[in-house]
């Protein structure tokens, strides 16, 4: 029986910025591009994607009934959601091995959560 | 206080080995010895360091016990009592009243009834005390369920009363094979994991393989695998500073200064493979330690000694056939015979077992530096790009990532 889990890259904001960076682009995006190969190639990825700045998010809340609309993410940490990978393996070892071959948890943070199975209504 | 964690340190493993030994039960044995550590931390200050604090140690975990049987009423309360005040007896009669029985907790560790997967960690936190959440991280396994399987295994040593004993010399030769492996696998996960902020504790576990190692070679002086084994563990650690730069960068073998080599260790390991050798008969933790010690000669004279490397290789492969190995013997054979060779050899491999290598770091890596020297760069390229999407450590990863960039 497999599982599903995602994978959630928190990245360091300066370590995000070597995207943009002359000097720097070609190793970071060759260990995300070999990452995503190797995961790929495993044949277990169901989804998943690269995310741009923190500074292009927008957050929404609803605050004693009014809509408050932010600029920037909703946490204000060094390390901040980057990517995510949905996977589906057979248990979380193989899981935590995935993550751990992520190039994010060398310099941030990554996270292994299973998805929530979907509400079953059969009776 | 500096002298109970020194003593913890030093003491722990022959304290719990003790302990368990007498009373069978490894998880009470733990818990009782916890309770006397921190009795001792309440009273040592006060009232000084008892002259045997080992033996302090004990009677106070002894007691706990007791008090724990006679709760549950599952032992005869005479023979606790009798029990007792005999250790308090011998304990005033003599400084060595404890037998060292490590080497018994060592053979219930790694006993066939428990999961193999089990056999280290089980090693790690009752000989050497480390917690659920250091070995979790060791063998890339949740906190969580690594406490949990370790309480399982433990569980299982009581219900299933594991003998605490030596194996019968006929037995003895495959039951230290799985201590040995235990051992070695606790090495192994020091090196494998780069744990950049904790390095500390890769630095930890691997000096506790080592340690572990060595008492091992003393407790069985003549059981050539176990002196194998330590020979093997003292090469590898000689050249632990000489693996990397000050900032983390991978350095292959061939490009390691032998100046930051410990020699006074790669004697010891010297020493300890002749002794082993001496005793004839052969096994594969010799070899490994041959194939070490060949490594050393080379670098340091700069003789090509490749083609023997791949016979030691050979043998290694005809007794434990791991992966591992046969990747490791492809990598020499490219060294001494060429790439043709190797991708032969290789190629016999991959037919042997393509579905467990297309997930193993190691077979591209070498697949990738094959096919480099047959001058088949894009291939190389995209194996070694596989490779570096495959690499847990970021030192590697560089090192990788420099390789394929040179290639174009």
């Amino acid at each position: 029986m497999s599982k599903q889990y995602v994978i959630l890259n928190y990245e360091n904001l300066e370590v995000s910025k070597r995207r943009d960076d002359p000097k720097l682009a070609e190793a970071y995006w060759g260990a995300w591009m070999a990452y995503v190969e190797a995961i790929n190639e495993a044949g277990i990825v169901r989804g998943g994607e690269g995310l741009d700045y923190p500074s292009t998010a927008t957050t929404v809340t609803l605050k004693n009934g009014k809509q408050v609309v932010q600029d920037g993410p909703f946490a204000d940490t060094k390390e901040q959601l980057a990517g995510f990978f949905i996977i589906e393996v057979p248990n979380l070892d193989v899981a935590l091995e995935w993550a751990a071959r992520n190039p994010a948890s060398a310099n941030g943070k990554v996270e292994v959560r299973p998805v929530l199975p979907k509400p079953t209504h059969d009776s | 206080m500096k002298s109970v964690e020194l003593i913890a340190r030093g003491s722990y493993g022959k304290l719990l080995a003790f302990l368990a030994a007498w009373s069978g039960d490894v998880a009470s044995s733990e818990d009782a010895l916890a309770e006397a550590f921190e009795k001792a931390l309440a009273h040592w200050p006060r009232e000084g360091v008892p002259e045997n604090p080992d033996a302090w140690l004990i009677r106070a975990a002894k007691n706990r016990l007791a008090d724990r049987f006679r709760h549950l009423k599952v032992v005869v309360n005479s023979e606790i009592e009798i029990e007792l005040r005999e250790s308090e007896r011998r304990e005033r009669l003599t400084e060595e009243a404890w037998p060292d029985e490590r080497l018994k907790l060592l053979f219930v560790c790694t006993h066939p009834a428990i999961d193999a997967a089990m056999h280290t960690p089980l090693m790690l936190q009752t000989v050497l005390g480390l917690d659920a959440k250091t070995i979790a991280s060791s063998f890339l396994v949740s906190p969580a369920s690594m406490a949990k399987r370790l309480v399982r295994a433990k569980a299982k040593i009581k219900a299933a009363r594991i003998p605490f004993e030596v194996p019968s010399s006929e037995k003895l030769a495959s039951r230290l094979d799985s201590v040995l492996e235990a051992i070695y696998a606790a090495y192994g996960a020091s090196w494998d994991l780069f744990r950049g902020e904790e390095a500390s504790s890769r630095d930890s576990l691997s000096d506790e393989s080592l340690y572990l190692s060595e008492t091992l070679s003393q407790l069985l002086p003549n059981e050539p695998e176990a002196l194998g084994l330590h020979a093997l563990i003292l090469f590898c650690q000689a050249r632990q500073r000489s693996r990397r730069t000050f900032v983390g960068a991978y350095i292959p073998l061939e490009k390691q200064d032998p100046s930051f080599w410990d020699q006074r260790m790669i004697q010891r390991a010297e020493g300890m493979l002749h002794a082993a050798a001496a005793l004839k008969r052969l096994g594969r933790f010799q070899l490994e330690a041959a194939i070490q010690s060949a490594h050393v000669a080379r670098i340091r004279n700069g003789t090509d000694n490749w083609a023997s490397v791949v016979q030691l290789y050979d043998a290694v492969v005809s007794l434990s056939p791991s992966a591992g190995a046969q990747l490791a013997r492809v990598s020499a054979i490219l060294e001494a015979f060429g790439a043709a060779t190797a991708e032969t050899q290789l190629a016999r491999l991959e037919s042997e077992q393509e579905g467990t290598l297309r997930s193993f770091q190691p077979y591209w890596a070498v697949k990738g530096e094959i096919q480099a020297r047959s001058g088949l760069l894009a291939e190389a390229k995209q194996s070694l790009r596989t490779a570096v999407g495959l690499s847990i450590d970021p030192g590697l990863r560089s090192y990788l990532l420099d390789k394929i960039a040179q290639l174009s």
